[in-house]
């Protein structure tokens, strides 16, 4: 029940078979060095990569540059993709790589800034939407990571599992704690 | 939007519903765009990576012809003056390290792979599974030349574990675009794990005190060695996009 009602969630994943399915038909095509499937999964896959770095409540400048550097490592690992397996797995472990990585060079760098007497203005807030939404960014970034993969992206707990190279299990119970987080968080904003 | 107590919250639709629309960043389309022409500038064919069965039979193979030749070098007394009941768990726990360590290392090579053990796991069952093997299977008899008779089995089984990992770093070479701290422990862990093989075969001295300290030893420095390489690594390579 936490994780979808059955209905829903069977409309749902047969929708998902058929868009996985032209994914992987496009990614194939991409690996036979076909550029017209590289414009096709650059528009396919975009926006669910930008929901995900979304997710670290960066501007939206720096959601660019991830997704850039996302998607040229995307291109430099693109052997390791086999028809076989599913594709947002694949996908989604090399974002979430980037993710860690932009985040260890911003925490590197911010060590090492000097602070300045004035600070100048952010050039761009990330949008959001609701309260209830900024409560996420409260949560750790396992466990937001986890919930923003199979609730705003819309992945399965084993595709959750293959992209963050943990077991099935560890997932669910990441999920159960991002919940349990999410309703004490609201219950203090109450 | 009425927000609902927090006790709905867990099967709330609304929650579920408010999750699922959550306002993407709209990327312009000259972004994309760009990234696009971007990755065409270097648009090749490539050939996909083999199976994960094949690719850990190519681990397990690297394994024995190395770990063979090793033996064939360093000799096989050991093995031979253990009885036959002790060499066979001994055997069996070696035959198992390598299937396992094979297997967590052809699934390193690509991402997205299903994992039931963890990188840190499978580290982990080597050395507690040696050492639980060692302790159980090996007299406890004190030696007077503890020292003398265990650095060479530690430093013979540490070079032993270099030349082996830098072979399987080579192997991974075509795939595991993430060189990480845990993966570099299993690299260390499998190198490690044919140095105490090669031992095991080698080394005459057997009692528990010295497999445990100087074989296991020998294993778990190569185990932190390897997570501190494939840390550095990563590190070196995330400053690349």
């Amino acid at each position: 029940m936490l994780f979808s009602d059955p209905p829903a969630a069977a409309v749902r994943s047969a929708s998902r078979r058929a868009e996985e399915d032209y994914l992987r038909v496009l990614m194939t095509r991409y690996q036979s060095g076909e550029p017209s499937a590289v414009d096709e999964l650059v528009r396919a896959l975009s926006p669910m990569l930008s929901r995900f770095f979304a997710s670290q409540y960066l501007s939206l400048a720096d959601i660019e540059d991830l997704l850039q550097n996302c998607w040229l490592r995307i291109h430099r690992a693109r052997h390791t993709y086999r028809a076989d397996e599913p594709l947002l797995p694949w996908i989604f472990a090399i974002a979430r790589h980037s993710k860690l990585d932009a985040y260890r060079k911003r925490r590197r760098i911010g060590s090492r800034e000097v602070l300045m007497d004035q600070l100048p203005e952010r050039s761009a807030e990330p949008p959001r939407e609701s309260p209830l939404l900024g409560l996420l960014e409260r949560l750790p970034d396992s466990q937001r990571e986890v919930l923003v993969m199979l609730k705003v992206i819309g992945m399965s707990l084993e595709e959750v599992a293959r992209a963050t190279s943990s077991t099935t299990g560890a997932v669910k119970q990441k999920a159960h704690r991002a919940y349990a987080a999410l309703r004490r968080m609201l219950e203090e904003v109450r | 939007m009425r927000i609902k107590k927090p006790s709905e919250i867990e099967f709330s639709p609304e929650l579920e519903a408010l999750l699922s629309s959550a306002a993407a960043p709209e990327v312009e389309p000259r972004v994309r765009a760009g990234i696009a022409s971007r990755l065409k500038t270097s648009l090749a064919p490539v050939r996909p990576l083999a199976s994960t069965p094949l690719l850990a039979g190519e681990f397990a193979a690297a394994f024995i012809v190395l770990g063979g030749a090793l033996i064939a070098m360093m000799g096989t007394r050991g093995i031979f003056a253990l009885s036959m009941g002790r060499a066979a768990v001994l055997l069996a726990g070696l035959t198992a390290g390598v299937a396992l360590v094979s297997v967590s290392l052809a699934l390193a090579m690509a991402p997205g792979t299903l994992r039931r053990i963890s990188d840190a796991g499978v580290a982990g069952i080597l050395a507690a599974g040696f050492l639980a093997v060692a302790a159980l299977l090996f007299p406890w008899q004190p030696s007077a030349a503890f020292f003398s008779e265990g650095w060479p089995c530690m430093v013979s089984g540490l070079a032993m574990a270099v030349f082996t990992a830098l072979l399987f770093t080579w192997l991974l070479r075509r795939g595991a675009p993430f060189y990480s701290g845990a993966l570099g422990g299993t690299v260390g862990a499998a190198a490690g794990w044919l140095g105490i093989a090669v031992l095991e075969f080698r080394c005459t001295y057997q009692s528990a005190p010295h497999q445990l300290v100087w074989h296991g030893g020998a294993l778990l420095l190569a185990i932190a060695g390897g997570a501190i390489l494939g840390r550095r690594a990563h590190a070196s390579r995330r400053m690349a996009p």
